[in-house]
């Protein structure tokens, strides 16, 4: 405990969500370990966006905490988290692209926002992010003029721009063919060793966990039922597992 | 009559209406209705209890209502004060209010003097008094017509327009992308609208006065012989520079409404494309009411200021 690399950058302890009389989380634990893709995966309804949603603070718990790198934010005040949401970086389902913004004008936003840099570094710094994601070519269009991995790509760009430290997706994949989700993946993947952040996957799609995860986290009924590398979630034998993973083939 | 206060009720955009009726059937005013406990039983009792009922539910959706706009006001006027300055955004706001509006408040603005004047001296030619029609719709303009209309129009114009970009920005989690770039969206989206309606529906309202002057002049010395300087005179005489800053104080507090308005409803849109149709319905039908309704209770408390200290 003493050494800070060893706390996960991201603690989630006895989390609960109810919305009216569903309640949708129920005590949840998960860790997120520095540097590693952690997965969560779980079937439709499971509550995987409500669980991101709090930790991205865009909405509280009823109880329980979330920990980011040691520190408490369940509680603290719109203000107060501010330099936490500098530090984590979310895409969504849809991208949530900015769309009178051109691709270009996106990945800069929060550097515009947030840096004292000159417009002129400012574009050099979203350039560069740009490139490293391959989508430099479609800078000036917008995000209505591109396709959807390349908006994707823009998100995780924009994402990134602020020296971000853990990198939270939802669903990447979900409406995209198959050869663009694991190029999706392999960019998750790549991006995590490039950048060095770390990453918290939502997905349903099996692939996607088999290709990209270090950990897993199998949500059932609004408890993390299994944690641990892939390859022991395969050989897991609780029975809710099982029929999860036999239904998605594998 | 309750079918008809249903219709109008959904017309104001209080949709939930109708869950707020049924929810509450299962709350204890469903105790007060003894409907399920013998059908037949259809009589005026029963009757009145629903219409209790739906007066109950109307009353919570509106009250409801105030309450999420008294948040989004406080709010605004609490971050209209607070770093960071958003101004960008202001600088945009008011060119899409403002400049934007410039043609179609112009335009109605000629159409609503030339009109007046029409009417006017084909009803003060009765009393042989047709002169006095310059002071007279020099004075409407600038207390009730130019505000009034400014105001609905830019709510029509650039209102609706301001419902239906943040609604969509809410559908596509745009607004929830701001938060995790630690951009707070009020402060982003909803300030420099509000800021911007505040300042430039006044401005569009001067506008309209002297076009709705130049209106009324027009049809009535080109077009009905009125004597040019008589009608300038009495223009000059009747209206008086408290007449045109009361419909400027007035035309602010319209922009603040009705951009607050707008703001909430695309701010707290829900249900996709077609909620965020409703609740551009919402905003416009909304903001004419509220401005109609606000320009009564402004007229009066500026009145009695007026009595009292002149
Ligand atoms: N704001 C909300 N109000 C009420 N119920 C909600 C809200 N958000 C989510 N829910 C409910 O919580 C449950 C979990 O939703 P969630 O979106 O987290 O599922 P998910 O695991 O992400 O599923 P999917 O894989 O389909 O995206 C669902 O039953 C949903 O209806
Ligand atoms: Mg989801």
């Amino acid at each position: 405990m003493t050494n800070p690399a060893e706390i996960p950058l991201l603690r989630v302890r006895a989390l609960h969500k109810h919305f009216g009389t569903l309640h949708v989380l129920r005590g949840l634990d998960l860790e997120v370990p520095r540097g590693e893709v952690t997965v969560v995966l779980g079937g439709s309804g499971t509550g995987k966006s409500v669980l991101m949603r709090q930790i991205a603070s865009l909405d509280t718990p009823d109880s329980g905490s979330i920990t980011f790198d040691g520190q408490e934010l369940v509680g603290l005040g719109e203000r107060e988290l501010l330099p936490f949401r500098r530090r984590m970086g979310m895409v969504f389902q849809g991208s949530a692209l900015f769309d009178s913004l051109t691709v270009l004008e996106n990945v800069a936003f929060p550097l515009r926002q947030h840096s004292d840099l000159g417009t002129s570094a400012i574009r050099e710094r979203a350039m560069k992010l740009l490139v490293a994601l391959e989508i430099d070519h479609a800078a000036r269009k917008l995000p209505s003029e591109i396709s959807g991995g390349m908006q994707k790509r823009t998100a995780i760009a924009r994402a990134l721009a602020l020296d971000t430290e853990l990198i939270i997706y939802d669903e990447p994949t979900s409406g995209l063919d198959p050869v663009v989700s694991r190029a999706v993946d392999d960019l998750i993947r790549k991006t995590s060793e490039d950048f060095n952040v770390t990453s918290l996957v939502v997905s349903h799609d099996i692939q996607s966990v088999l290709r990209i995860a270090q950990r897993v986290a199998y949500l059932h009924e609004g408890r993390v039922l299994f944690w641990g590398p892939p390859a022991a979630m395969l050989k897991s034998d609780a029975p809710q597992l099982r029929r999860y993973l036999e239904a998605a083939g594998v | 009559m309750v079918s008809f206060l249903a219709k109008l009720a959904q017309y104001l955009g209080l949709r939930r209406l109708g869950d707020k009726a049924g929810a509450s059937r299962k709350s204890p005013l469903r105790d007060a209705n003894p409907s399920d406990a013998d059908a037949n039983a259809q009589s005026t009792i029963s009757r009145n209890a629903k219409i209790t009922r739906f007066f109950a539910a109307y009353l919570l959706t509106f009250l409801e209502e105030i309450g999420i706009l008294a948040r989004l006001v406080g709010e605004t006027v609490r971050w209209t004060f607070r770093r960071p300055f958003h101004v960008p955004q202001l600088l945009e706001a008011m060119r899409f209010i403002g400049v934007g509006s410039i043609f179609i408040v112009g335009l109605t603005g000629l159409f609503v003097g030339m009109v007046f004047s029409l009417q006017l001296v084909d009803g003060f030619r009765l009393f042989g008094a047709e002169n006095m029609v310059g002071g007279v719709i020099g004075i409407a303009l600038a207390r009730e017509l130019a505000p009034v209309f400014s105001a609905l129009m830019v709510s029509a114009r650039a209102g609706s327009a301001m419902a239906t970009q943040l609604g969509s920005m809410r559908a596509t989690a745009q607004i929830d992308a701001l938060w995790t770039m630690a951009v707070q969206p009020v402060n982003f989206l909803v300030v420099p609208r509000v800021v911007a309606a505040t300042l430039m529906v006044p401005l569009l309202t001067i506008l309209f006065d002297l076009i709705g002057i130049f209106g009324a002049w027009l049809v009535g010395v080109k077009l009905l012989g009125l004597d040019p300087g008589i009608f300038v005179y009495r223009v000059r005489m009747l209206t008086d520079p408290t007449d045109v800053s009361q419909g400027l104080v007035k035309a602010a507090c319209f922009g603040f409404a009705l951009a607050v308005i707008a703001c909430r409803q695309g701010y707290f849109a829900r249900g996709g494309a077609q909620g965020v149709g409703e609740a551009t319905n919402r905003a416009v039908v909304q903001s004419a009411v509220a401005i109609l309704v606000l320009d009564y209770f402004i007229s009066d408390l500026i009145l009695k200021f007026m009595r009292s200290s002149g």
